[in-house]
């Protein structure tokens, strides 16, 4: 207590040598939260792109055919149909869920005085599961609906407030799509930021098997979306699963275009490698600030202990043992080292909540940046790295001083 | 209180050694005050730091209270420093960011005495020295004379046997340096050993005995104009 009193007065009489030592840290430290967070903000708004999206999602569809095979021309564009979907379904037990869709197109759809353009789409109940989209009310297509050809349908945030403005109910109210009329069962919502997210949205959505009926497009699959269980590796599956549609449509095995994929497993993982290495340099910048900060508190110890070469004479000269000497300067390090780390905390993630409430407030949540944020733990365990490299930082110029040879420091002018 | 026997003492310089004390033998008894004279260069700094356990002697032997003060360890010089002796410095050498009376206790912290204990103290040296009211200023607000008796006020606080003064009046004028030689000789009268490096032979009249050095070599009943500089 009475060192801690001593090394106390002497810091605060010597404020600005203080200040000067903790400037360096402080700042070091702050930088380190601040980039670790900015970074944080940067990855949680990407991956947001994402929402929740099944992260081992793929999508399949037909293009034109760009190899002849068995006799039939290149240019051809396969029908994809719901006998395929059940091929899918019989033969890959790895895929947890599978979606048939149907494009339909942009189309005028009108709810009484209201209408807009909305795109149109057949579905089934499984892509729930797989897009990442919420109920805001009512629920989604179901099997029955399927069963049924019920003309019913879902239809996105969006798309309501265009078509039934103002209204909150819209459950049971009818719209028009080509002449046709369909019952609102549910109004979804996407979890998803950006172009994606905005699609769902504005989108209709009717089942399927009453979408090809209602449309006369009997049987017809535009393309799949197909999701599978956690662990699989989903681009083995995609590759089989490509395998077999070129096989009942007449593709040539070697043909990439005739029937197209896209894995999103691969888009998450190109992300997911991209952050850690942002985060590994964001480490090894901030680990650089860090150490400089160090470094200066060494070597502005080092000047201290210079500087109060005179004064250490004196304490010696009156008594006061190497030991005690060399316990007040590691001391004093640490406790400036402390603080400047606590005060570089503190304002680091003081600086990244103004920002995340900046963000929060204006609304400017972009689609590549939100929720900044800082890992806590990582903070602690900062913290008591800092203590000890506070130790470390003082023991150089604690040794130093305790060597100081009281006659020659008495000398000392 | 203290003798010396046969005690030598070299520096190392970049030639070679330059022998500064030569088989230096001295006694000083119990509550004497006594000068040490010499013209700068003649190791009376020196003497004084071997006697002040600043500074190790190359042979000989050094009894302290009849102590051998011989290859101590740093925390046992630290501790006689502490109990036994008391310094008072040309230059004052007091803590510029401490007050009076915090500089007077210093000595106190090293013997793990409560703040509050040795401020009181403190306190009362500073009375003795004559200071008392201005126990809370720092030493930039002091006079010569003012701090030369903080700092006598620091020597005595933990109790020495001895008291080493190094030019004590150097620099000081003169009629404050009557005032802080009266005040030696006031702490001489209680029984302290006070021992004065001075090469001004108006202080050293003042002592009862004067110690003369010459090129590391004590010379007894010479003629003090061999002395003048």
């Amino acid at each position: 207590m009475e060192l801690l009193r001593e090394i106390a007065t002497t810091i605060w009489m010597h404020k600005l040598r203080t200040a000067l030592t903790a400037i360096v840290l402080i700042i070091g430290i702050f930088s380190l939260i601040f980039l670790f967070g900015m970074g944080r903000g940067l990855s949680n708004g990407t991956m947001d792109v994402f929402g929740k999206f099944a992260t081992n999602t793929m999508f399949v569809w037909a293009q034109r055919t760009t190899i002849a095979h068995k006799g039939l021309p290149t240019g051809r564009i396969a029908s994809l149909t719901t006998q395929d979907a059940e091929a899918i379904r019989q033969n890959f037990s790895e895929v947890q869920y599978m979606s048939p869709r149907l494009q339909l197109g942009t189309t005028r759809v009108a709810a009484g005085q209201n209408y807009g353009s909305f795109e149109v789409r057949g579905e089934t109940p499984d892509l729930k599961f797989i897009l990442p989209i919420e109920m805001e009310q009512g629920r989604y297509i179901n099997g029955l609906d399927l069963r049924e050809r019920r003309k019913v349908c879902v239809i996105g945030t969006g798309a309501k407030d265009i078509l039934f403005k103002g209204a909150s109910k819209v459950i049971g109210e009818y719209i028009q799509v080509r002449g046709v009329f369909f019952r609102v069962v549910g109004v979804q919502a996407s979890m998803q930021t950006g172009d994606q997210g905005r699609e769902d949205d504005m989108a209709v959505i009717v089942p399927l098997s009453t979408g090809q009926v209602v449309f006369n497009l009997i049987d017809r699959v535009h393309y799949f979306t197909i999701s599978c269980f956690a662990g699989v590796n989903s681009n083995v599956v995609e590759a089989a699963i490509k395998r077999l549609l070129r096989d009942r449509h007449e593709i040539h095995p070697k043909d990439m275009l005739g029937i197209n994929s896209f894995n999103l497993s691969n888009q998450v993982q190109k992300f997911t490698g991209l952050f850690a290495a942002i985060d590994g340099f964001i480490l090894f910048v901030g680990l650089g600030f860090i150490i400089a900060g160090i470094a200066g508190i060494v070597n502005i110890m080092l000047i201290v202990v210079r500087e109060r070469t005179r004064e250490i004479g004196i304490r010696k000269s009156i008594g006061a043992t190497s030991g005690s000497i060399m316990r007040m300067i590691l001391i004093e390090s640490i406790i400036i080292t402390t603080i400047s780390t606590y005060i570089g905390m503190v304002l680091g993630v003081a600086t990244l909540a103004f920002f995340d409430y900046l963000i929060t407030k204006l609304e400017v949540e972009s689609i590549f940046f939100s929720n900044p944020e800082v890992n806590f733990k990582l903070v602690f365990i900062a913290m008591f790295l800092m203590i000890g490299f506070g130790a470390l930082a003082g023991a150089l110029p604690a040794y130093r001083a305790a060597q100081i040879n009281p006659v020659e420091a008495l000398a000392d002018e | 209180m203290i003798s010396l026997t046969k005690i030598n003492k070299s520096y190392k310089t970049g030639q070679g050694s330059l022998h500064v004390l030569k088989d230096v033998d001295l006694e000083i008894g119990k509550g004497e005050l006594v000068s040490i004279m010499g013209s700068s260069g003649s190791g009376k700094s020196t003497l004084l730091n071997i006697l002040g356990i600043l500074d190790q002697y190359d042979s000989g032997d050094y009894y302290l209270d009849d102590k051998l003060i011989k290859n101590l360890s740093d925390s046992a010089a630290a501790e006689y420093r502490n109990r036994f002796l008391g310094f008072v410095f040309q230059s004052f050498n007091l803590l510029s960011f401490k007050t009076a009376q915090e500089n007077v206790a210093l000595p106190l912290y090293y013997q793990n005495v409560s703040r509050r204990e040795r401020n009181a103290i403190a306190l009362d040296y500073l009375e003795m020295v004559g200071l008392k009211d201005w126990y809370h200023h720092m030493p930039n607000q002091l006079s010569g004379g003012q701090k030369q008796r903080v700092a006598i006020a620091r020597a005595l606080i933990s109790k020495p046997k001895v008291v080493l003064a190094d030019e004590p009046t150097g620099a000081l004028d003169s009629k404050t340096s009557y005032e802080v030689m009266n005040l030696f000789k006031k702490v001489n009268e209680q029984g302290i050993t006070v021992i004065i490096v001075t090469h001004e032979h108006d202080i050293s009249r003042l002592c009862d005995r004067a110690i003369k050095l010459k090129d590391g070599v004590i010379h007894n009943g010479e003629d003090e104009s061999a002395f003048t500089s």
